[in-house]
C-alpha cells in the first residue's frame, strides 16, 4: 500500500498561540483514517496545512508524495475537501454552488453530481444563504465529493446533516473505500469515528497522542474488571500485578483496571474463591477519556 | 428536600456586571458596542484632530496679516454663489475660526456620516450574518432594548470623538490664533461639532431605520442616499436646474444659519434635525422589535436576476460578485454626471450674465472651455466624483476581501485553482467592476452632454481617468490585503480616498509645500473631461491599479488563509 499522507514533525504556531506540535502521521492508500480530538486540539490546523491553506511552523507535510507547500496545484486536483466550518455565495443558489466548484475542478461527471444531489436529498434550486446548516453541509459534500477524489479529507463532516444523510455518507464512504479510494476523517464524535474508520489518531492540544487501529486502540488501553470473592478481598495478591492500577476494595468486591493482557489478573484470581468475574471491554470513548488524563504518552503509529 | 439548605449563601449569589463594564465593556449590549467601536473612535478622532491642526497653522502662517486675510475674504466674497458649490458661503474667513469652519468642518459631516451609516447600517445586520444575533435575542433582553442599546452607543461614540475634536479646536484657536478673532469660546466649538454630530447621525439614522426592513446593502444606500444627496443637492444648487428646489428637503440647506465658530446660531432647524435623528432611530427600533428576525424584504432581486451569476471560472465570479454594487455606483454617478452636463446652458448664461466672470474663470482655468459639458463637469463633477469613486473602491475592495473572512476560500483554494491565480483573478473581479461603473457613469455623462448638443466622447473619456483612479486606490487596497490582512484593506482604501480628498480641499488654499500637494492623486488627472490628460499621471495610475493587483497577488501565496 502506499503513503497518501505523510507529516515529519509538524508544527504551526501562531503566535503566542499554540497550534500543533510536531505530528507524525501516516495514513496509507485506501484506508478511512479518523482523526480524533476535542474541539480546539489541533484537527483543523492539520488539516489546514495539508492543504496549503496555511504553511508549516517547521516539519513537512507529504500529500501524494509531494511537500503540501509548493504543490497544492499537484495535490489538489486529487483531492476532495469539506471544512468544518465554511461559507459560500449566498446569491448563489445550491445548484449554481456546485456547478462553479465543478467548474473550476473540471473533468465532473454530471450524472454523478447529479446522483450525489439525489442521495443527499439536496433541493439545489434554492439561494445557499435560504439553506439550513445541514443543507449547507449537504452543498459541502457534493462539492467534496463530486469529482471522485483519491483523497477525501472531511473536517467534521456529519455535524449538520440528519441521521438519514449521515447514513448516505458512511454508505458513500465506505463505496470510496471500496474503489481504493481514502478518507481522511477529522471527528470529535467517538462513535461516528468507530463505527467506520479503520485507523485512529488522537490529538490532544496540538499533540498526536495514539495513533493505531480502532481495535488496537482498545487492546492497548485497559480492562475494567470486577472480582467479587466468596471470603475477604486479597488486595496484596492483585496489587503487584503488572498493568494493574485504580485498586478499589469494597467488602468483598473488588474493582480494577487492566492495562495491556488480562491473563495474570485471570490466573491470580483462579487462586480464590470466586462468586462473580466480569471484565467490561472499553468503548473508544472510555480510551479516548483514559488517554486525556494520562500525563505523558508515547506517540506510536499502529 | 432542600438542595438549597445546606448551601453556602454565597453559592446562590449572581454576580452582576459592574456598572462600568455595562457603560463600557462586556456587562451589557451598549457597554459592548462602545468597546467595539473604540478603535474607530481613537482613528477618527486623530484624523479630524489632525486635519484642524494642521489647517489652522497653515493658515495662521499663510495669512499672517489682517490685510493678507482681508485680500483673502474678499477674494472668496467675489466669487459667485455658482462657484462656492460644496464648501457653502465663505463667512468671516478673515478670522480662524470663520475659516475652520468654512474649509475644515464644513465637509466633516460626510465623513462622519459615512462612518454612522456604514455602522448603523451594519449594527444589527452584521450581528444576524455572524449568527449572534440569534443567542442575543434569545436572551432575556427586549428586542428594542438591545436595538436602543446598540443606537445609543453608536451615538455615544461619536459624541466622545466630536466632543474631543471640538476641545481640540477650542485650544488650537487659542494657541495658534495671531490676530483678533482667531480664538474662539468652547461653547461655540462644542455646538459647532454639535451640528456635525446631529448631521452625521441623521446619515447613520436612516441607515438603522432601513436596516430593520431591508438588508445591510439597502441599509447602507438609504444612509448614503441621505448624507451624499443631501450635501450634493445643496452645494449644487445654484448649478442644476431643480436642484433649487430640492434643496429645501437638504439637511444641509436646513442648518445653513448654524454656524457657532462664526457667531450664527440658529436652533430651531438644529432642533428639526435632532428631531429626525430621533425619529429615524425610533422607526428602526420598534421596526426591529416586530418583524421576524432574520427576514428582510428583498429589493434587489429582479434586477440581480438579470445579472451573469459568473460560473464559468473565478475572473466571472469574483467580477459577477461585484458587479451589482459597481452598477449601483455607476448609475448614482452617472446621474450626478447627467444632471451635471445638461446644467451646462444654465452655467453659460451665468456666465454671460455675469460682468467679470468670464475674465475670472480664464485666470482660474487657463484654456479650459467652461461653456461645455466637459469644462463644467471638470469644474463641478470631477472633485466629488473621484470621493465617491474612491469610495465604491473601497466597497468593491471591501466585498473582495469577505472571500477570505467568510471561509468561502478554504474550499475554493483547494481545487486545483493556485493562490496566485485566484489573487490576479478576485484583483481583476475589483477592477472590472470599477469598469462597470465607468461606463454606466460615461453613458450618464454622454447622455448629458448630447441633451446640450456637445460632444459626448471627450467628457465619456475623461471618466475613464476617473476610473483609473479609483482603480489605483483598489490596486494599493488589493496589495495590502493580498500581503495583510484583507479586512483591512478597505478601510485603508476609505482612508486614501477621504486624506487625498481633503489634502486637495484644505492644501491648495493654505498653500501646502508642493511635494506634500503632489502626493494627492488627484493633482496628477489634470482636466480630463475637457480632453487634458496628464501623461505621467495615468502611467502613475495605471501602475498603482495593475502593479497593485500584481503585488497583492503574488502576496496570497506567501502567507496563511484565514488567519
Amino acid at each position: 500500500m502506499s503513503t497518501v499522507i505523510e507529516t515529519g514533525r509538524l508544527t504551526k504556531s501562531y503566535g503566542s498561540h499554540r497550534g500543533i506540535i510536531e505530528v507524525d502521521l501516516s495514513v496509507q492508500a485506501g484506508e478511512i483514517f479518523g482523526f480524533l480530538g476535542p474541539n480546539g486540539a489541533g484537527k483543523t490546523t492539520t488539516i489546514r496545512l495539508l492543504l496549503d491553506l496555511i504553511r508549516p511552523s517547521s516539519g513537512q507535510a507529504m500529500v501524494f508524495g509531494l511537500a503540501s507547500t509548493g504543490h497544492a496545484v499537484e495535490i489538489h486536483p486529487r483531492t476532495g475537501y469539506q471544512p468544518g466550518e465554511f461559507g459560500l455565495y449566498d446569491r448563489l443558489t445550491g445548484g449554481q454552488t456546485i456547478t462553479y466548484f465543478a467548474n473550476l475542478r473540471g473533468g465532473v461527471d454530471p450524472a454523478y453530481q447529479r446522483s450525489l444531489m439525489e442521495r443527499f436529498d439536496l433541493d439545489p434550486s434554492r439561494q445557499y444563504r435560504e439553506y439550513s446548516k445541514g443543507n449547507k453541509q449537504k452543498v459541502g459534500l457534493v462539492v467534496a465529493l463530486q469529482h471522485r477524489p483519491e483523497l477525501l479529507i472531511l473536517d467534521e463532516p456529519t455535524a449538520g446533516p440528519d441521521p438519514l444523510i449521515q447514513q448516505s455518507f458512511f454508505d458513500l464512504m465506505r463505496e470510496a473505500r471500496g474503489e481504493g479510494r481514502t478518507i481522511f476523517l477529522s471527528s470529535h464524535i467517538i462513535d461516528e469515528v468507530e463505527r467506520s474508520c479503520d485507523r485512529v489518531a488522537i490529538i490532544r492540544e496540538g499533540r498526536l497522542v495514539r495513533v493505531g487501529t480502532v481495535e488496537a486502540l482498545r487492546d492497548l488501553s485497559h480492562h475494567q474488571v470486577e472480582l467479587t470473592f466468596a471470603g475477604p478481598v486479597p488486595l496484596d495478591a492483585f496489587a503487584g500485578l503488572p498493568g494493574v492500577s485504580h485498586l478499589e476494595p469494597e467488602d468483598h468486591r473488588l474493582r480494577l483496571r487492566v492495562a495491556g493482557p488480562i491473563g495474570p489478573v485471570v490466573r491470580a484470581a483462579g487462586q480464590y474463591e470466586l462468586l462473580d468475574f466480569t471484565s467490561r471491554e472499553p468503548s473508544l470513548e472510555e480510551t479516548f477519556l483514559a488517554e486525556y488524563g494520562r500525563e505523558s504518552v508515547d506517540v506510536r503509529n499502529g | 428536600m432542600s438542595a438549597t439548605a445546606d448551601q453556602p449563601a454565597s453559592l446562590t449569589v449572581v454576580r452582576r456586571p459592574s456598572t462600568l463594564s455595562r457603560v463600557y465593556g462586556l456587562g451589557s449590549v451598549f457597554g459592548k458596542t462602545l468597546r467595539d467601536t473604540r478603535w474607530a473612535v481613537v482613528a477618527l478622532t486623530i484624523v479630524l484632530c489632525a486635519i484642524i491642526a494642521v489647517t489652522a497653522q497653515a493658515y495662521v502662517g499663510e495669512f499672517d496679516t489682517v490685510a493678507s486675510r482681508a485680500a483673502l475674504a474678499a477674494q472668496m466674497a467675489a466669487l459667485p454663489a455658482l462657484f462656492q458649490g460644496l464648501l457653502g458661503a465663505p463667512i468671516a474667513i478673515e478670522t480662524l475660526p470663520g475659516f475652520l469652519s468654512w474649509r475644515s468642518l464644513g465637509f466633516m459631516p460626510v465623513l462622519f456620516g459615512t462612518w454612522s451609516l456604514v455602522a448603523l447600517s451594519g449594527t444589527i445586520a452584521g450581528e444576524a450574518g455572524r449568527g449572534s444575533l440569534e443567542l442575543l435575542v434569545a436572551g432575556p433582553l427586549p428586542r428594542a432594548a438591545i436595538a436602543t442599546q446598540k443606537f445609543g452607543a453608536h451615538a455615544l461614540a461619536m459624541a466622545v470623538s466630536l466632543g474631543s475634536c471640538a476641545m481640540v479646536t477650542w485650544a488650537i484657536t487659542i494657541a495658534v490664533g495671531k490676530l483678533p478673532g482667531d480664538e474662539t469660546s468652547l461653547g461655540a466649538a462644542v455646538a459647532m461639532f454639535g451640528w456635525i454630530f446631529l448631521l452625521s447621525l441623521t446619515a447613520g439614522a436612516a441607515a438603522f431605520a432601513a436596516g430593520s426592513f431591508f438588508g445591510r446593502a439597502v441599509a447602507a444606500g438609504s444612509g448614503a442616499a441621505v448624507l451624499f444627496g443631501s450635501f450634493i443637492v445643496n452645494g449644487y444648487a445654484q448649478l442644476v436646474p431643480g436642484f433649487d428646489t430640492l434643496q429645501h428637503l437638504s439637511m444641509f440647506d436646513w442648518t445653513e444659519g448654524f454656524r457657532p465658530l462664526v457667531g450664527q446660531w440658529d436652533w430651531p432647524p438644529l432642533a428639526a434635525v435632532a428631531g429626525l435623528a430621533l425619529l429615524l432611530a425610533a422607526v428602526g427600533v420598534i421596526g426591529f422589535a416586530r418583524r421576524d428576525l432574520g427576514s428582510t424584504i428583498r429589493l434587489r432581486e429582479g434586477g440581480r436576476a438579470v445579472l451573469p451569476v459568473g460560473l464559468s471560472g473565478p475572473v466571472a465570479r469574483a467580477t459577477s460578485d461585484r458587479l451589482s454594487l459597481a452598477l449601483a455606483g455607476g448609475l448614482g454617478l452617472g446621474l450626478f454626471g447627467l444632471v451635471v452636463a445638461a446644467s451646462a446652458d444654465a452655467f453659460v448664461r451665468t456666465i454671460q450674465d455675469t460682468p467679470g466672470l468670464q475674465d475670472l474663470i480664464e485666470r482660474m482655468l487657463p484654456g479650459v472651455d467652461l461653456t461645455t459639458a466637459g469644462g463644467v463637469l471638470g469644474l463641478y463633477f470631477v472633485n466629488f466624483g473621484t470621493l465617491i469613486i474612491g469610495l465604491l473602491a473601497a466597497a468593491l475592495v471591501g466585498g473582495w476581501a469577505s472571500d477570505e473572512r467568510e471561509r468561502r476560500l478554504d474550499l475554493v483554494l483547494t481545487t486545483p485553482l493556485s493562490r496566485l491565480r485566484y489573487g490576479a483573478a478576485s484583483g481583476l473581479g475589483v477592477l472590472f467592476g470599477l469598469l462597470a461603473t465607468v461606463a454606466v457613469m460615461a453613458a450618464g455623462i454622454g447622455l448629458g452632454a448630447l441633451a446640450l448638443g456637445d460632444d459626448p466622447v471627450t467628457p465619456m473619456a475623461g471618466s475613464v481617468i476617473l476610473g483609473l483612479y479609483g482603480g489605483a486606490f483598489a490596486g494599493l487596497g488589493l496589495a495590502l490585503g493580498g500581503w495583510g490582512r484583507p479586512g483591512w484593506a478597505a478601510g485603508f482604501v476609505a482612508a486614501l480616498t477621504f486624506g487625498t480628498f481633503l489634502l486637495d480641499l484644505i492644501g491648495g488654499i493654505v498653500g501646502f509645500p508642493d511635494w506634500v500637494m503632489q502626493l494627492s492623486l488627484m493633482q496628477h488627472l489634470a482636466h480630463p473631461m475637457t480632453g487634458d490628460y496628464d501623461g505621467p499621471g495615468i502611467v502613475l495610475m495605471s501602475v498603482l491599479a495593475a502593479g497593485g493587483l500584481l503585488v497583492g497577488a503574488i502576496g496570497w501565496t506567501r502567507r496563511d488563509i484565514g488567519r
